[in-house]
């Protein structure tokens, strides 16, 4: 097949130390836009060969680029488009925190507002790995500059794929940090012989590779302890699926995305003629006889009467939890406690599944 | 030591005779590998049940453009010319201790049954319908797409609850496959396997199967030996019960269920019965009952289930299950309390999170779950085809648990995987694997 592509233009990001301009006395300045490769830009030019060049390479102190951000990804828009780039490469930054915090920036600046690909490299320890590697490639370096031959031409590689749109392997063959972005394959053996095989392996002490990486979930602090419970504004917030018939907010018995706040006031309590449940992971029969027993918003009306508790928030904020994505189940209860806080709740009640 | 005696004494032969093509003619009768049933001898048993008014069969051929929807369950057409109990002990005979002996199968087929409950389901007692596509992307994603299935559908008598109708499909189907199964009875089979865990080597290393099962209540329940599992502590079973039917599945959460058929087949439980004396030595199979109604309970189950693996001896836990987001903590407690009284644990699992999402695949985890095997994720969506033929009765699908209605499941509609009719379990088997990109 004799396909001529198209020859195609890196745009290079460095930080003055790496351009070979200076070190410490430089990290202050601001973004400057150079045709042709410096520095390590010399490498990538050797390991595109014909495929393409370094057309031009923007560089930026670190100092700089840390307070002007926005002003350094304009600089970066402009040249992408005076030098038509197809492709940026961001560092390699190594250990040099600031700097790798920009690389990263610059990547996903690039993905995301010029629809560019992009690619930088850096060690494990460097926080822009910690803070982008869910959002843009990043191949793993060493500490120091001394693995700089080593990174250049897989940097080169994994980059001319990106440029060309070419389908690439996942994060393991690729070389670069997995982004916990998961596509399904289909391999030659069923998930049982590969489950004996692990286990074999295991038993005999052997190195065996794991097929979900664990993560550490985020932790929860506990609020302080609430003062007392006659001065309590009380909200019911709920993932149980409460909601009017007729389920106006189109609230989703799994996967849910939505969810919706539905008023009690005037009610001593709330009625199956009016209020049902919607959930796909609990049997919803005895709580739609009575919704009470989900939401038990009779006990608190009772409270309330009797000034146990200050007062009852007059809407009940509820969504449906079932096999919701983690994102969106964030998202949602950051939205409801931002609506629970405005209405002046001082304490939430929180019946769960 | 009589270790090797009592072994002996569950020593299975199964004759399988393989069908290529399935035919309706004046009597039901396997000739080489071509079956031909007569519809009437099929009616006269589904006409056992009073809860049944009446029933419609069909054929339907992997590779063929067909859609069976509204199903129940599949189960392998099987009978015992010797030994003790029957095939599905406890449904068709009394509860007799199966494994021993011989058993004839039909393979390569399997006898589907399809209704629609009478009355709503809804939350966890609901029945959740499935797709099986025979065709199509979807193929590789439902369980019993690969066999050439007798599509029994079901219509209930009028007034009938669902529990009556769920236990009149469920006796009926498994006397068909005893029926069908007894074709075979006086002929000479393809193949014959016998299977026994006989005493291997004391060098290899002693594994142990944890199959953790689904079962709460009506719509989504499992038995053992015609009893439903429930909040009893996890039992030791040997392969051998699986092979001849002990276990039955009720469950109709589609994307979560395993079939009878595949209780019958568990792929790690062949795997290892595979390798048995090869390169490993299968020590048997600890069934714990997931879903468990609380933390403490789970944690029970779990620790129950290590000890008895312990106490078999293992070395080694391959450990899977069927269930959903709560299933998961029993699941991954089982797998600590492994760790913790010193055998190797393995977990093969589906992911929850949608194909692409970005979203973390496991809702819950323990630091010993270091050796984890991925089915892949269950949920991507991908275009049904529209099909010539739709099997199971009324051609309404409802998705997403209600959410979405098609009206005419013949035409061709967008949909996510885990749609599919036992998807969870069936991406292990097509060969799946999620990887990070």
């Amino acid at each position: 097949m004799s396909e001529t592509r198209q020859s195609i233009n890196v745009l290079h990001y460095l930080n003055p130390f790496f351009a070979g301009i200076g070190g410490e006395e430089f990290n202050d300045r601001g973004p400057q836009i150079e045709a042709g490769s410096r520095g390590p830009g010399r490498l990538l030019d050797k390991f595109l060969e014909n495929r393409g060049k370094v057309v031009a390479t923007l560089i930026c102190g670190d100092n700089f680029f840390m307070g002007h951000e926005s002003e350094v990804t304009e600089t970066l828009a402009e040249a992408a488009k005076a030098y038509s780039a197809h492709l940026i490469i961001a560092g390699p930054a190594f250990s040099a925190g600031r700097y790798g915090l920009a690389c990263g920036s610059i990547c996903q600046f690039a993905n995301e507002r010029l629809g560019l690909p992009a690619v930088t490299a850096m060690s494990m320890e460097n926080p822009g790995t910690e803070f982008r590697r869910k959002k843009v490639y990043i191949l793993p370096t060493g500490e120091s500059v001394k693995s700089m031959g080593e990174i250049m031409p897989r940097l080169m590689q994994f980059g001319v794929k990106l440029a060309q749109r070419q389908p690439h392997g996942p994060a393991d063959v690729e070389g670069y940090l997995p982004r916990g972005i998961r596509y399904n394959e289909r391999v030659g053996k069923t998930a049982a012989e590969r489950a004996v095989d692990m286990v074999l392996l295991k038993v005999r002490g052997q190195p065996y590779q794991t097929e979900i990486r664990l993560e550490e979930q985020e932790r929860v602090t506990p609020p302080a302890p609430l003062g007392p419970l006659d001065q309590a504004v009380v909200a019911i917030v709920t993932e149980m699926g409460f909601l009017p018939h007729g389920n106006p907010d189109r609230i989703a018995s799994s996967r849910n995305k939505v969810w919706g706040r539905y008023s009690i006031t005037g009610m001593n309590s709330v009625s199956s003629d009016k209020f049902m449940y919607i959930h796909g992971g609990y049997n919803t029969k005895d709580v739609d006889q009575d919704p009470n027993r989900g939401v038990p918003v009779d006990a608190l009306r009772d409270m309330e009467r009797e000034g146990r508790i200050k007062q009852l928030v007059d809407e009940v904020f509820s969504t449906c939890g079932n096999g919701g994505a983690l994102t969106e189940m964030k998202r949602i209860g950051q939205e409801m406690a931002r609506e629970v806080k405005r209405r002046g709740a001082t304490a939430v009640i929180i019946p769960a599944t | 030591m009589n270790d090797s005696s009592s072994h002996r004494e569950l020593q299975l032969e199964v004759h399988e005779h393989p069908i290529t093509e399935i035919v309706f003619g004046e009597r039901t009768v396997l000739e080489e590998t071509r079956l031909t049933v007569n519809v009437t001898d099929i009616k006269v048993i589904a006409a056992q049940e009073d809860a049944l008014a009446g029933i419609d069969v069909a054929v339907a051929r992997p590779g063929e453009p067909v859609r069976i929807i509204h199903a129940l369950d599949a189960v392998e057409a099987m009978t015992k010319v010797e030994g003790p109990g029957t095939v599905y002990p406890g449904f068709l005979g009394p509860a007799v201790t199966v494994g021993r002996g011989t058993t004839k199968k039909l393979t390569g087929m399997l006898i589907l049954s399809t209704t629609e409950f009478p009355d709503p389901t809804s939350g966890g007692l609901g029945y959740r319908d499935g797709i099986i596509d025979m065709t199509g992307p979807g193929q590789p994603y439902c369980q019993a797409s690969n066999s050439i299935n007798l599509v029994v559908s079901y219509k209930p008598r009028s007034g009938v609850t669902n529990q009556q109708l769920d236990d009149a499909v469920r006796r009926s189907t498994l006397r068909i496959a005893q029926f069908v199964g007894q074709t075979s009875a006086s002929l000479a089979p393809a193949t014959t396997t016998k299977y026994e865990l006989t005493p291997v080597s004391p060098e290899l290393p002693r594994i142990v199967y944890i199959d953790q099962i689904m079962s709460q209540t009506l719509m989504t329940r499992t038995f053992i030996y015609g009893q439903q599992l429930g909040d009893a502590l996890p039992t030791l079973i040997h392969p051998n019960e699986l092979m001849d039917g002990a276990i039955v599945s009720g469950n109709y959460k589609n994307l979560q269920k395993v079939a009878t058929y595949l209780h019958c087949n568990k792929p790690l439980m062949k795997e290892l019965y595979r390798r048995h004396g090869v390169d490993l030595n299968f020590v048997g199979i600890v069934v714990n009952r997931g879903h468990r109604d609380t933390f403490d309970l789970k944690e029970h189950g779990a620790q129950y289930s290590a000890k008895l693996a312990k106490m078999l001896g293992a070395q080694g836990a391959v450990i899977a299950f069927e269930g959903g987001g709560g299933a998961t903590v029993d699941f991954m407690l089982t797998v600590k309390a492994c760790e913790q009284v010193g055998i190797r644990p393995v977990a093969e699992m589906f992911e929850h999170a949608a194909v692409g999402s970005g979203e973390f695949p496991i809702v819950y985890h323990v630091p010993a779950a270091d050796a984890i095997v991925s089915r892949g994720a269950a949920c991507e969506m991908i275009t049904a085809p529209k099909v010539d033929r739709v099997l199971g009765g009324s051609h309404r699908l409802c998705l997403y648990g209600g959410a979405t209605i098609i009206e005419d499941a013949s035409q061709s509609f967008a949909v996510a995987t885990d749609e599919y009719w036992g998807v969870n379990w069936q991406l292990g088997e097509s060969g799946f694997v999620a990887r990070d990109f």
